[in-house]
Protein backbone atom coordinates (compact mmCIF):
# COMPACT_ATOMS: atom_id res chain seq x y z
CA UNK A 1 0.00 0.00 0.00
CA UNK A 2 1.18 3.39 -1.26
CA UNK A 3 1.29 6.70 0.88
CA UNK A 4 -1.07 7.91 -1.23
CA UNK A 5 -3.84 5.52 -0.63
CA UNK A 6 -6.68 6.15 1.84
CA UNK A 7 -9.82 4.61 2.80
CA UNK A 8 -12.78 5.86 1.43
CA UNK A 9 -15.12 4.28 3.56
CA UNK A 10 -15.26 7.25 6.47
CA UNK A 11 -17.94 6.44 9.20
CA UNK A 12 -20.33 10.04 9.51
CA UNK A 13 -22.36 9.83 11.96
CA UNK A 14 -21.73 13.48 14.09
CA UNK A 15 -19.30 14.89 11.67
CA UNK A 16 -16.38 13.68 14.17
CA UNK A 17 -15.00 11.41 11.35
CA UNK A 18 -14.84 14.09 8.61
CA UNK A 19 -11.62 14.77 6.90
CA UNK A 20 -9.75 17.91 8.35
CA UNK A 21 -10.92 21.19 7.14
CA UNK A 22 -14.21 20.07 5.65
CA UNK A 23 -17.19 22.85 6.76
CA UNK A 24 -20.20 21.13 4.42
CA UNK A 25 -21.23 17.49 3.68
CA UNK A 26 -23.44 16.83 1.23
CA UNK A 27 -25.34 13.19 0.67
CA UNK A 28 -26.22 12.25 -3.14
CA UNK A 29 -28.24 9.42 -3.10
CA UNK A 30 -29.04 6.05 -2.76
CA UNK A 31 -32.20 7.71 -4.43
CA UNK A 32 -31.64 10.84 -6.12
CA UNK A 33 -33.12 12.66 -9.30
CA UNK A 34 -29.19 13.10 -10.43
CA UNK A 35 -28.73 8.91 -10.62
CA UNK A 36 -30.68 6.17 -12.40
CA UNK A 37 -28.35 4.13 -10.41
CA UNK A 38 -28.44 3.43 -6.10
CA UNK A 39 -25.18 4.49 -4.63
CA UNK A 40 -24.86 6.70 -1.81
CA UNK A 41 -21.96 9.72 -2.30
CA UNK A 42 -20.63 11.72 0.63
CA UNK A 43 -19.37 14.81 -0.54
CA UNK A 44 -17.07 17.29 1.55
CA UNK A 45 -17.15 20.37 0.94
CA UNK A 46 -14.74 23.69 2.36
CA UNK A 47 -16.84 26.84 0.41
CA UNK A 48 -16.87 25.41 -2.62
CA UNK A 49 -14.54 23.34 -3.04
CA UNK A 50 -14.44 19.74 -2.77
CA UNK A 51 -11.89 18.50 -0.03
CA UNK A 52 -12.61 14.68 0.27
CA UNK A 53 -15.89 12.29 -1.75
CA UNK A 54 -16.55 8.93 -0.06
CA UNK A 55 -18.68 6.42 -1.43
CA UNK A 56 -21.16 3.86 -0.14
CA UNK A 57 -22.23 1.08 -2.92
CA UNK A 58 -24.14 -1.97 -1.95
CA UNK A 59 -27.90 -1.34 -2.24
CA UNK A 60 -28.89 -3.46 -4.37
CA UNK A 61 -27.36 -6.70 -4.27
CA UNK A 62 -29.50 -8.88 -6.91
CA UNK A 63 -27.75 -12.17 -6.11
CA UNK A 64 -27.54 -13.50 -9.26
CA UNK A 65 -24.40 -15.43 -8.92
CA UNK A 66 -26.29 -17.84 -5.87
CA UNK A 67 -29.44 -17.80 -8.76
CA UNK A 68 -26.41 -19.29 -11.00
CA UNK A 69 -25.79 -22.28 -9.24
CA UNK A 70 -29.12 -23.50 -9.17
CA UNK A 71 -29.48 -23.26 -12.70
CA UNK A 72 -27.78 -25.32 -15.64
CA UNK A 73 -25.36 -24.01 -17.57
CA UNK A 74 -27.62 -23.61 -20.45
CA UNK A 75 -30.30 -21.74 -18.24
CA UNK A 76 -27.18 -19.56 -17.54
CA UNK A 77 -26.53 -18.34 -20.76
CA UNK A 78 -30.04 -16.04 -20.76
CA UNK A 79 -29.18 -15.29 -16.85
CA UNK A 80 -25.75 -13.57 -16.97
CA UNK A 81 -26.33 -10.92 -19.54
CA UNK A 82 -29.45 -10.09 -16.76
CA UNK A 83 -26.04 -8.51 -15.10
CA UNK A 84 -26.43 -5.45 -16.47
CA UNK A 85 -28.85 -3.52 -18.73
CA UNK A 86 -27.03 -1.70 -21.11
CA UNK A 87 -23.36 -4.74 -21.39
CA UNK A 88 -25.32 -7.66 -21.72
CA UNK A 89 -23.39 -8.85 -25.01
CA UNK A 90 -20.13 -8.48 -23.58
CA UNK A 91 -21.54 -10.22 -19.96
CA UNK A 92 -22.58 -13.44 -22.16
CA UNK A 93 -19.43 -13.33 -24.18
CA UNK A 94 -17.58 -13.74 -21.55
CA UNK A 95 -19.84 -16.46 -19.51
CA UNK A 96 -20.01 -18.49 -23.14
CA UNK A 97 -16.06 -18.35 -23.58
CA UNK A 98 -15.28 -19.75 -19.83
CA UNK A 99 -17.96 -22.81 -20.45
CA UNK A 100 -16.49 -23.48 -23.79
CA UNK A 101 -12.92 -23.53 -22.76
CA UNK A 102 -14.33 -25.83 -19.10
CA UNK A 103 -16.39 -28.35 -21.71
CA UNK A 104 -12.92 -28.09 -24.33
CA UNK A 105 -14.49 -27.49 -27.26
CA UNK A 106 -13.14 -23.85 -28.07
CA UNK A 107 -11.55 -24.75 -30.86
CA UNK A 108 -14.72 -26.38 -32.80
CA UNK A 109 -16.25 -22.56 -32.71
CA UNK A 110 -16.30 -21.71 -36.21
CA UNK A 111 -15.57 -18.23 -37.80
CA UNK A 112 -18.60 -17.07 -38.83
CA UNK A 113 -20.10 -17.63 -35.68
CA UNK A 114 -17.04 -15.57 -33.87
CA UNK A 115 -17.64 -12.75 -36.81
CA UNK A 116 -21.58 -12.47 -35.26
CA UNK A 117 -20.67 -12.63 -32.19
CA UNK A 118 -18.49 -9.83 -32.49
CA UNK A 119 -20.95 -7.75 -34.50
CA UNK A 120 -22.93 -8.14 -31.23
CA UNK A 121 -20.14 -6.74 -29.17
CA UNK A 122 -19.23 -3.60 -31.13
CA UNK A 123 -22.75 -2.41 -31.91
CA UNK A 124 -23.38 -2.86 -28.20
CA UNK A 125 -20.45 -0.69 -28.15
CA UNK A 126 -21.65 1.76 -30.24
CA UNK A 127 -25.00 2.20 -28.27
CA UNK A 128 -23.68 1.73 -25.07
CA UNK A 129 -21.33 5.12 -25.81
CA UNK A 130 -23.67 6.74 -28.08
CA UNK A 131 -26.20 6.82 -24.50
CA UNK A 132 -24.01 7.77 -22.66
CA UNK A 133 -22.65 11.03 -23.53
CA UNK A 134 -25.51 11.60 -24.45
CA UNK A 135 -26.61 11.50 -20.75
CA UNK A 136 -23.40 13.68 -19.84
CA UNK A 137 -24.47 16.31 -21.68
CA UNK A 138 -28.10 16.21 -20.22
CA UNK A 139 -26.00 15.98 -17.13
CA UNK A 140 -23.64 19.14 -18.09
CA UNK A 141 -27.15 21.08 -18.80
CA UNK A 142 -27.25 20.67 -22.76
CA UNK A 143 -30.02 18.89 -23.38
CA UNK A 144 -30.30 19.67 -27.30
CA UNK A 145 -26.83 16.53 -27.47
CA UNK A 146 -29.13 14.07 -25.19
CA UNK A 147 -32.12 14.26 -27.69
CA UNK A 148 -29.93 14.62 -31.02
CA UNK A 149 -27.64 11.54 -29.89
CA UNK A 150 -30.45 9.13 -28.45
CA UNK A 151 -32.06 9.98 -31.99
CA UNK A 152 -29.38 8.51 -33.90
CA UNK A 153 -28.90 5.95 -31.44
CA UNK A 154 -32.28 4.77 -32.92
CA UNK A 155 -30.29 3.89 -36.25
CA UNK A 156 -28.21 1.20 -34.22
CA UNK A 157 -31.07 -0.08 -31.95
CA UNK A 158 -32.99 -1.06 -35.23
CA UNK A 159 -29.68 -2.98 -36.68
CA UNK A 160 -29.82 -5.03 -33.84
CA UNK A 161 -32.96 -5.63 -33.51
CA UNK A 162 -33.14 -6.97 -36.93
CA UNK A 163 -29.95 -9.12 -36.32
CA UNK A 164 -31.28 -10.62 -33.23
CA UNK A 165 -35.13 -9.91 -32.78
CA UNK A 166 -34.12 -7.69 -29.72
CA UNK A 167 -33.31 -3.99 -28.72
CA UNK A 168 -30.86 -3.68 -25.99
CA UNK A 169 -30.16 -7.13 -24.98
CA UNK A 170 -29.37 -9.50 -28.28
CA UNK A 171 -28.45 -12.59 -26.55
CA UNK A 172 -27.24 -14.05 -29.40
CA UNK A 173 -24.46 -16.51 -28.21
CA UNK A 174 -24.92 -19.62 -27.01
CA UNK A 175 -21.89 -21.91 -25.53
CA UNK A 176 -20.60 -23.54 -28.82
CA UNK A 177 -22.00 -20.75 -31.82
CA UNK A 178 -24.69 -17.91 -31.80
CA UNK A 179 -28.72 -18.62 -32.26
CA UNK A 180 -29.23 -16.50 -35.37
CA UNK A 181 -27.35 -15.82 -38.96
CA UNK A 182 -27.07 -12.87 -40.20
CA UNK A 183 -28.53 -13.12 -43.80
CA UNK A 184 -27.06 -11.32 -47.00
CA UNK A 185 -30.26 -8.94 -47.25
CA UNK A 186 -29.72 -8.07 -43.82
CA UNK A 187 -26.35 -7.25 -43.93
CA UNK A 188 -27.22 -5.32 -47.47
CA UNK A 189 -30.05 -3.40 -45.39
CA UNK A 190 -27.89 -2.61 -42.32
CA UNK A 191 -24.67 -1.14 -44.23
CA UNK A 192 -26.34 2.02 -45.85
CA UNK A 193 -27.75 2.80 -42.45
CA UNK A 194 -24.08 2.43 -40.25
CA UNK A 195 -22.97 4.58 -42.89
CA UNK A 196 -25.41 7.15 -42.08
CA UNK A 197 -24.50 6.45 -38.28
CA UNK A 198 -20.75 7.40 -38.74
CA UNK A 199 -21.85 10.72 -40.55
CA UNK A 200 -23.54 11.82 -37.37
CA UNK A 201 -21.32 10.49 -34.80
CA UNK A 202 -18.86 12.87 -36.40
CA UNK A 203 -21.15 15.63 -36.25
CA UNK A 204 -21.69 14.93 -32.31
CA UNK A 205 -17.93 14.78 -32.38
CA UNK A 206 -17.70 18.50 -33.84
CA UNK A 207 -20.40 19.73 -30.90
CA UNK A 208 -18.46 18.51 -28.26
CA UNK A 209 -15.16 20.18 -29.39
CA UNK A 210 -16.45 23.08 -31.11
CA UNK A 211 -19.40 24.32 -28.92
CA UNK A 212 -18.44 26.31 -26.55
CA UNK A 213 -21.70 26.20 -24.09
CA UNK A 214 -20.29 22.05 -23.60
CA UNK A 215 -16.72 22.19 -24.07
CA UNK A 216 -16.64 25.03 -21.32
CA UNK A 217 -18.40 22.41 -18.82
CA UNK A 218 -16.06 19.53 -19.82
CA UNK A 219 -12.50 21.33 -20.32
CA UNK A 220 -10.22 21.05 -17.57
CA UNK A 221 -12.38 19.38 -15.15
CA UNK A 222 -11.81 16.54 -13.19
CA UNK A 223 -8.61 15.91 -14.55
CA UNK A 224 -7.02 12.43 -13.83
CA UNK A 225 -2.94 12.57 -14.78
CA UNK A 226 -1.36 9.89 -15.79
CA UNK A 227 0.94 9.05 -12.38
CA UNK A 228 -2.30 9.39 -10.43
CA UNK A 229 -4.62 6.96 -13.09
CA UNK A 230 -1.08 4.49 -12.32
CA UNK A 231 -2.19 3.93 -9.06
CA UNK A 232 -6.02 4.41 -9.02
CA UNK A 233 -5.73 2.05 -11.88
CA UNK A 234 -8.89 2.96 -13.99
CA UNK A 235 -10.32 0.55 -16.58
CA UNK A 236 -11.89 0.78 -19.95
CA UNK A 237 -12.51 4.13 -21.58
CA UNK A 238 -11.38 5.97 -18.22
CA UNK A 239 -8.12 5.08 -18.26
CA UNK A 240 -7.73 5.26 -22.06
CA UNK A 241 -8.71 8.98 -21.02
CA UNK A 242 -5.81 9.46 -18.69
CA UNK A 243 -2.87 7.98 -21.57
CA UNK A 244 -3.06 4.41 -19.93
CA UNK A 245 -3.43 2.73 -23.40
CA UNK A 246 -5.07 -0.62 -22.10
CA UNK A 247 -7.69 -2.26 -23.98
CA UNK A 248 -8.59 -5.90 -23.43
CA UNK A 249 -8.55 -6.33 -27.31
CA UNK A 250 -5.29 -5.26 -28.03
CA UNK A 251 -3.77 -6.64 -24.91
CA UNK A 252 -5.57 -10.28 -24.76
CA UNK A 253 -7.01 -10.62 -28.13
CA UNK A 254 -9.93 -12.96 -28.58
CA UNK A 255 -12.40 -14.25 -30.61
CA UNK A 256 -11.20 -12.64 -33.75
CA UNK A 257 -10.04 -9.36 -33.06
CA UNK A 258 -6.79 -9.50 -33.69
CA UNK A 259 -7.41 -10.30 -37.36
CA UNK A 260 -9.22 -7.06 -37.56
CA UNK A 261 -7.85 -4.07 -38.74
CA UNK A 262 -8.58 -1.10 -35.67
CA UNK A 263 -6.95 1.55 -33.81
CA UNK A 264 -6.53 1.61 -29.80
CA UNK A 265 -8.42 5.50 -29.03
CA UNK A 266 -6.08 7.06 -26.17
CA UNK A 267 -5.65 10.50 -25.44
CA UNK A 268 -3.30 11.51 -22.29
CA UNK A 269 -4.81 15.24 -21.04
CA UNK A 270 -7.08 12.94 -18.41
CA UNK A 271 -10.22 15.51 -18.31
CA UNK A 272 -13.66 15.08 -18.60
CA UNK A 273 -13.52 16.29 -22.48
CA UNK A 274 -10.63 13.80 -22.94
CA UNK A 275 -12.56 10.71 -21.55
CA UNK A 276 -15.86 11.79 -24.09
CA UNK A 277 -13.72 11.69 -27.24
CA UNK A 278 -12.29 8.44 -25.99
CA UNK A 279 -15.59 7.43 -26.26
CA UNK A 280 -16.48 8.97 -29.24
CA UNK A 281 -13.73 7.77 -31.17
CA UNK A 282 -14.00 4.26 -30.09
CA UNK A 283 -17.90 4.35 -31.63
CA UNK A 284 -16.66 5.71 -35.27
CA UNK A 285 -13.67 3.18 -34.91
CA UNK A 286 -16.29 0.46 -33.27
CA UNK A 287 -18.74 0.96 -36.39
CA UNK A 288 -15.75 0.76 -39.04
CA UNK A 289 -15.26 -2.66 -37.50
CA UNK A 290 -19.19 -3.02 -37.82
CA UNK A 291 -18.73 -2.68 -41.73
CA UNK A 292 -15.31 -4.93 -41.90
CA UNK A 293 -17.47 -7.54 -40.06
CA UNK A 294 -20.52 -7.51 -42.46
CA UNK A 295 -17.96 -7.09 -45.57
CA UNK A 296 -15.80 -10.42 -43.97
CA UNK A 297 -19.11 -12.62 -43.14
CA UNK A 298 -20.03 -12.64 -47.28
CA UNK A 299 -16.89 -14.49 -47.91
CA UNK A 300 -17.08 -16.81 -44.53
CA UNK A 301 -18.70 -19.98 -44.09
CA UNK A 302 -19.22 -22.68 -41.56
CA UNK A 303 -21.12 -24.32 -39.09
CA UNK A 304 -23.26 -21.95 -36.78
CA UNK A 305 -23.73 -24.10 -33.28
CA UNK A 306 -21.67 -26.86 -32.51
CA UNK A 307 -22.42 -29.41 -30.16
CA UNK A 308 -21.83 -28.77 -26.11
CA UNK A 309 -22.62 -31.53 -23.61
CA UNK A 310 -25.11 -30.51 -20.81
CA UNK A 311 -22.42 -31.84 -18.63
CA UNK A 312 -19.37 -29.70 -18.06
CA UNK A 313 -16.46 -31.74 -17.09
CA UNK A 314 -14.51 -30.56 -13.51
CA UNK A 315 -12.83 -27.46 -13.97
CA UNK A 316 -12.29 -23.73 -13.22
CA UNK A 317 -11.73 -20.87 -16.15
CA UNK A 318 -11.49 -17.44 -15.44
CA UNK A 319 -12.17 -15.35 -19.16
CA UNK A 320 -11.86 -11.11 -19.56
CA UNK A 321 -13.53 -9.13 -22.04
CA UNK A 322 -13.45 -5.68 -22.97
CA UNK A 323 -17.08 -3.78 -21.89
CA UNK A 324 -18.15 -0.78 -23.09
CA UNK A 325 -17.26 0.58 -19.25
CA UNK A 326 -14.15 -1.18 -19.02
CA UNK A 327 -12.50 -5.02 -17.91
CA UNK A 328 -14.95 -7.72 -17.36
CA UNK A 329 -14.04 -10.47 -15.87
CA UNK A 330 -15.58 -14.11 -15.12
CA UNK A 331 -14.65 -17.03 -13.10
CA UNK A 332 -16.50 -19.88 -13.08
CA UNK A 333 -16.01 -23.55 -11.32
CA UNK A 334 -17.41 -26.61 -12.56
CA UNK A 335 -18.25 -29.72 -10.71
CA UNK A 336 -18.91 -32.25 -13.54
CA UNK A 337 -22.76 -31.97 -13.07
CA UNK A 338 -24.86 -29.63 -15.10
CA UNK A 339 -24.65 -27.23 -12.79
CA UNK A 340 -21.95 -24.71 -11.78
CA UNK A 341 -20.32 -24.95 -8.41
CA UNK A 342 -19.69 -21.27 -8.02
CA UNK A 343 -19.73 -18.14 -10.60
CA UNK A 344 -18.20 -15.34 -10.40
CA UNK A 345 -18.67 -11.81 -11.88
CA UNK A 346 -16.74 -8.68 -11.44
CA UNK A 347 -17.86 -5.96 -13.51
CA UNK A 348 -16.03 -3.38 -14.89
CA UNK A 349 -17.32 -0.42 -12.84
CA UNK A 350 -16.04 -1.40 -9.47
CA UNK A 351 -12.79 -1.04 -10.86
CA UNK A 352 -13.37 2.77 -11.55
CA UNK A 353 -14.78 4.13 -8.53
CA UNK A 354 -11.35 4.80 -6.76
CA UNK A 355 -10.23 6.99 -9.92
CA UNK A 356 -13.66 9.15 -9.96
CA UNK A 357 -13.02 9.73 -6.91
CA UNK A 358 -9.45 11.13 -6.90
CA UNK A 359 -11.00 13.16 -9.60
CA UNK A 360 -13.28 15.05 -7.30
CA UNK A 361 -10.75 16.61 -5.41
CA UNK A 362 -10.33 20.30 -5.25
CA UNK A 363 -12.96 20.86 -7.85
CA UNK A 364 -16.33 23.02 -7.65
CA UNK A 365 -19.46 21.68 -6.44
CA UNK A 366 -21.18 22.60 -10.02
CA UNK A 367 -19.16 20.01 -11.41
CA UNK A 368 -20.20 17.08 -9.70
CA UNK A 369 -22.53 15.94 -11.78
CA UNK A 370 -19.87 15.42 -14.68
CA UNK A 371 -17.48 14.02 -12.44
CA UNK A 372 -19.93 11.32 -11.55
CA UNK A 373 -21.07 10.43 -14.89
CA UNK A 374 -17.60 10.36 -16.18
CA UNK A 375 -17.12 6.52 -15.25
CA UNK A 376 -20.90 5.92 -16.61
CA UNK A 377 -21.61 4.45 -13.19
CA UNK A 378 -23.28 0.87 -13.56
CA UNK A 379 -23.77 -0.32 -9.63
CA UNK A 380 -26.58 -2.67 -10.14
CA UNK A 381 -23.86 -4.85 -12.00
CA UNK A 382 -21.24 -3.85 -9.50
CA UNK A 383 -22.85 -4.85 -6.31
CA UNK A 384 -20.87 -7.99 -5.76
CA UNK A 385 -18.89 -7.76 -2.30
CA UNK A 386 -20.45 -7.63 1.46
CA UNK A 387 -19.13 -9.41 4.17
CA UNK A 388 -21.68 -9.97 6.84
CA UNK A 389 -21.46 -11.53 10.20
CA UNK A 390 -24.13 -13.47 10.45
CA UNK A 391 -24.49 -13.61 14.64
CA UNK A 392 -23.81 -9.98 15.32
CA UNK A 393 -25.06 -8.19 11.69
CA UNK A 394 -21.95 -6.92 11.64
CA UNK A 395 -20.46 -4.92 8.30
CA UNK A 396 -16.95 -5.29 7.52
CA UNK A 397 -15.52 -3.74 4.25
CA UNK A 398 -11.75 -4.60 4.41
CA UNK A 399 -9.07 -3.80 1.93
CA UNK A 400 -7.61 -6.79 -0.08
CA UNK A 401 -4.87 -7.27 1.92
CA UNK A 402 -6.60 -7.48 4.78
CA UNK A 403 -9.05 -9.85 2.98
CA UNK A 404 -6.24 -12.20 1.42
CA UNK A 405 -4.35 -12.08 5.22
CA UNK A 406 -7.62 -13.06 6.85
CA UNK A 407 -8.73 -15.80 4.55
CA UNK A 408 -5.17 -17.58 4.67
CA UNK A 409 -5.26 -17.83 8.04
CA UNK A 410 -8.76 -19.27 8.74
CA UNK A 411 -7.37 -21.62 5.71
CA UNK A 412 -4.57 -22.31 7.96
CA UNK A 413 -5.28 -22.89 11.13
CA UNK A 414 -8.78 -23.75 10.38
CA UNK A 415 -10.21 -20.62 11.84
CA UNK A 416 -13.49 -19.36 11.14
CA UNK A 417 -13.38 -15.76 9.12
CA UNK A 418 -14.76 -13.53 11.46
CA UNK B 1 -11.58 26.32 -31.57
CA UNK B 2 -14.71 27.49 -29.47
CA UNK B 3 -17.87 28.70 -31.21
CA UNK B 4 -21.25 29.38 -30.47
CA UNK B 5 -24.84 27.73 -31.92
CA UNK B 6 -22.97 25.07 -33.57
CA UNK B 7 -26.40 23.07 -33.66
CA UNK B 8 -28.32 26.16 -34.83
CA UNK B 9 -28.58 24.60 -38.36
CA UNK B 10 -29.59 21.65 -36.96
CA UNK B 11 -32.17 23.48 -34.49
CA UNK B 12 -33.82 24.45 -37.67
CA UNK B 13 -33.97 21.75 -39.57
CA UNK B 14 -35.90 19.90 -36.86
CA UNK B 15 -38.25 22.88 -35.80
CA UNK B 16 -39.14 22.59 -40.22
CA UNK B 17 -39.62 18.87 -39.61
CA UNK B 18 -41.37 18.70 -36.95
CA UNK B 19 -41.18 15.87 -34.01
CA UNK B 20 -39.56 12.56 -34.71
CA UNK B 21 -42.16 10.63 -32.61
CA UNK B 22 -45.23 11.29 -35.03
CA UNK B 23 -46.23 8.06 -36.26
CA UNK B 24 -46.23 6.66 -32.13
CA UNK B 25 -48.88 9.17 -31.75
CA UNK B 26 -51.29 6.87 -34.28
CA UNK B 27 -53.10 3.32 -33.04
CA UNK B 28 -50.53 0.51 -31.45
CA UNK B 29 -52.30 -2.21 -33.63
CA UNK B 30 -51.65 -0.29 -36.92
CA UNK B 31 -47.86 -0.68 -35.78
CA UNK B 32 -46.97 -5.01 -35.94
CA UNK B 33 -43.61 -5.81 -34.58
CA UNK B 34 -40.85 -6.31 -36.69
CA UNK B 35 -40.43 -9.58 -39.02
CA UNK B 36 -37.40 -11.45 -36.34
CA UNK B 37 -38.93 -10.02 -33.03
CA UNK B 38 -38.29 -12.90 -30.45
CA UNK B 39 -42.01 -13.68 -28.73
CA UNK B 40 -43.39 -16.23 -26.58
CA UNK B 41 -43.03 -19.59 -28.53
CA UNK B 42 -45.56 -21.01 -30.47
CA UNK B 43 -45.09 -25.20 -31.37
CA UNK B 44 -45.93 -26.86 -34.05
CA UNK B 45 -48.34 -29.91 -32.82
CA UNK B 46 -47.69 -32.35 -36.03
CA UNK B 47 -44.05 -32.23 -35.18
CA UNK B 48 -43.82 -32.41 -31.45
CA UNK B 49 -42.56 -35.78 -30.11
CA UNK B 50 -43.08 -34.61 -26.44
CA UNK B 51 -39.25 -35.22 -25.48
CA UNK B 52 -39.27 -32.67 -23.15
CA UNK B 53 -36.37 -30.94 -23.68
CA UNK B 54 -37.57 -27.44 -23.73
CA UNK B 55 -39.36 -28.16 -20.65
CA UNK B 56 -35.78 -28.57 -19.39
CA UNK B 57 -33.68 -25.56 -21.00
CA UNK B 58 -36.38 -23.02 -20.24
CA UNK B 59 -34.52 -20.79 -17.86
CA UNK B 60 -37.45 -18.94 -16.36
CA UNK B 61 -39.22 -22.40 -16.12
CA UNK B 62 -42.35 -21.20 -17.80
CA UNK B 63 -43.43 -24.14 -20.00
CA UNK B 64 -44.50 -27.41 -17.97
CA UNK B 65 -45.26 -30.78 -18.95
CA UNK B 66 -47.36 -33.44 -18.13
CA UNK B 67 -47.26 -36.94 -19.92
CA UNK B 68 -47.94 -41.15 -19.60
CA UNK B 69 -46.16 -43.14 -20.30
CA UNK B 70 -47.42 -43.74 -24.04
CA UNK B 71 -46.09 -40.42 -25.04
CA UNK B 72 -49.32 -38.87 -24.78
CA UNK B 73 -49.77 -35.55 -22.73
CA UNK B 74 -49.70 -31.42 -22.84
CA UNK B 75 -47.08 -28.84 -22.85
CA UNK B 76 -48.21 -25.56 -21.25
CA UNK B 77 -47.33 -21.99 -20.61
CA UNK B 78 -47.20 -19.86 -17.97
CA UNK B 79 -47.45 -16.28 -20.15
CA UNK B 80 -46.37 -13.36 -17.56
CA UNK B 81 -43.05 -15.72 -16.68
CA UNK B 82 -41.51 -16.28 -20.43
CA UNK B 83 -39.12 -13.33 -21.16
CA UNK B 84 -39.24 -14.71 -24.47
CA UNK B 85 -35.32 -15.34 -24.93
CA UNK B 86 -36.06 -18.56 -27.25
CA UNK B 87 -34.12 -21.21 -25.77
CA UNK B 88 -36.51 -23.61 -26.64
CA UNK B 89 -36.86 -22.92 -30.05
CA UNK B 90 -32.83 -23.23 -30.20
CA UNK B 91 -31.96 -26.57 -28.51
CA UNK B 92 -35.92 -28.46 -29.93
CA UNK B 93 -34.39 -31.43 -31.53
CA UNK B 94 -36.97 -30.99 -34.09
CA UNK B 95 -37.49 -27.68 -35.23
CA UNK B 96 -40.91 -27.60 -34.03
CA UNK B 97 -41.16 -24.40 -32.59
CA UNK B 98 -41.27 -21.03 -33.94
CA UNK B 99 -41.02 -17.57 -31.74
CA UNK B 100 -40.72 -15.01 -34.54
CA UNK B 101 -43.28 -12.46 -35.41
CA UNK B 102 -46.84 -13.08 -33.16
CA UNK B 103 -49.47 -10.63 -34.93
CA UNK B 104 -52.00 -10.41 -32.48
CA UNK B 105 -48.28 -9.50 -30.29
CA UNK B 106 -48.88 -5.64 -29.73
CA UNK B 107 -53.03 -6.40 -29.10
CA UNK B 108 -52.67 -9.31 -26.78
CA UNK B 109 -49.83 -7.36 -24.94
CA UNK B 110 -52.23 -4.64 -23.80
CA UNK B 111 -55.22 -6.95 -22.96
CA UNK B 112 -53.49 -8.43 -20.68
CA UNK B 113 -55.74 -10.52 -17.73
CA UNK B 114 -55.39 -13.34 -15.14
CA UNK B 115 -57.25 -15.55 -17.62
CA UNK B 116 -55.08 -15.55 -20.45
CA UNK B 117 -52.25 -16.19 -18.03
CA UNK B 118 -51.77 -20.08 -18.86
CA UNK B 119 -51.87 -21.11 -22.15
CA UNK B 120 -51.67 -24.36 -23.87
CA UNK B 121 -48.95 -24.68 -26.27
CA UNK B 122 -49.71 -28.30 -27.46
CA UNK B 123 -51.61 -31.13 -26.56
CA UNK B 124 -51.46 -35.52 -27.51
CA UNK B 125 -52.88 -38.84 -27.57
CA UNK B 126 -55.58 -39.07 -24.44
CA UNK B 127 -55.00 -35.29 -23.48
CA UNK B 128 -57.06 -33.88 -26.35
CA UNK B 129 -60.55 -32.26 -26.36
CA UNK B 130 -62.09 -31.70 -23.17
CA UNK B 131 -58.97 -33.21 -21.18
CA UNK B 132 -56.76 -30.73 -21.83
CA UNK B 133 -59.38 -28.00 -21.63
CA UNK B 134 -60.78 -28.95 -18.41
CA UNK B 135 -56.90 -29.52 -17.30
CA UNK B 136 -55.98 -25.87 -18.49
CA UNK B 137 -58.90 -24.71 -16.30
CA UNK B 138 -57.80 -26.14 -13.35
CA UNK B 139 -55.14 -24.29 -13.48
CA UNK B 140 -56.35 -21.14 -14.49
CA UNK B 141 -58.39 -21.80 -10.71
CA UNK B 142 -55.07 -22.44 -9.19
CA UNK B 143 -53.46 -19.13 -10.46
CA UNK B 144 -56.57 -17.11 -10.06
CA UNK B 145 -56.35 -18.50 -6.39
CA UNK B 146 -53.05 -17.14 -5.58
CA UNK B 147 -53.41 -13.85 -7.66
CA UNK B 148 -56.27 -13.76 -5.19
CA UNK B 149 -54.40 -14.07 -1.98
CA UNK B 150 -51.88 -11.74 -3.13
CA UNK B 151 -54.18 -9.20 -3.73
CA UNK B 152 -55.86 -9.82 0.05
CA UNK B 153 -52.21 -10.09 1.42
CA UNK B 154 -51.62 -6.15 0.01
CA UNK B 155 -55.30 -5.18 1.21
CA UNK B 156 -56.59 -4.61 -2.20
Amino acid sequence: MTEQYRSRFRTLTDGSDSPPGADHHIFIGPQHPWAEEPAHFIIHLKGERVVEADIRIGFNLRGIEKAMENRTWRQNTMLVPRACGICSAVHQNVYVRVVEKLAGVEDQISERARLIRMFSLEAERVHSHILWYGILAHDAGFDTMLHISWRDREIIMDIVEDFSGNRVNPALMLPGGVKRDIPKDKADKARPMLNKLIKQVEYHKKVFTEEASIRNRLENVGVLTKDDAKITTPNGPTGRGSGLPFDMRKSFPYELYDKIDWNLVCYNEGDILATTLVRIDETLESLQMCNQILDQLESTQGELLARVKPRVPEGSYMARGEAPRGEDIHYGIANGTDKPERYKIRAPSLGNIDATLKRMDGEYVADMPVILRSYDPCFSCTNRVMLINEVTGEKIIMNQDEFARKAIKAKRYNRPFF
Amino acid sequence: MKKVLVMGGEALKNHAKGPVTKHVLKQISDHPPPEDIRTIPRIIEDRCIMCGTCVKVCPSHCLEMEKDDKENGMIWLLKPQCMWCGHCQTYCPVDAIHIDRDPNLSVSLFSFNVRQDYEMLVAKGSYKGDVADKKLQELIDEGGKKIKEIDEFRGA
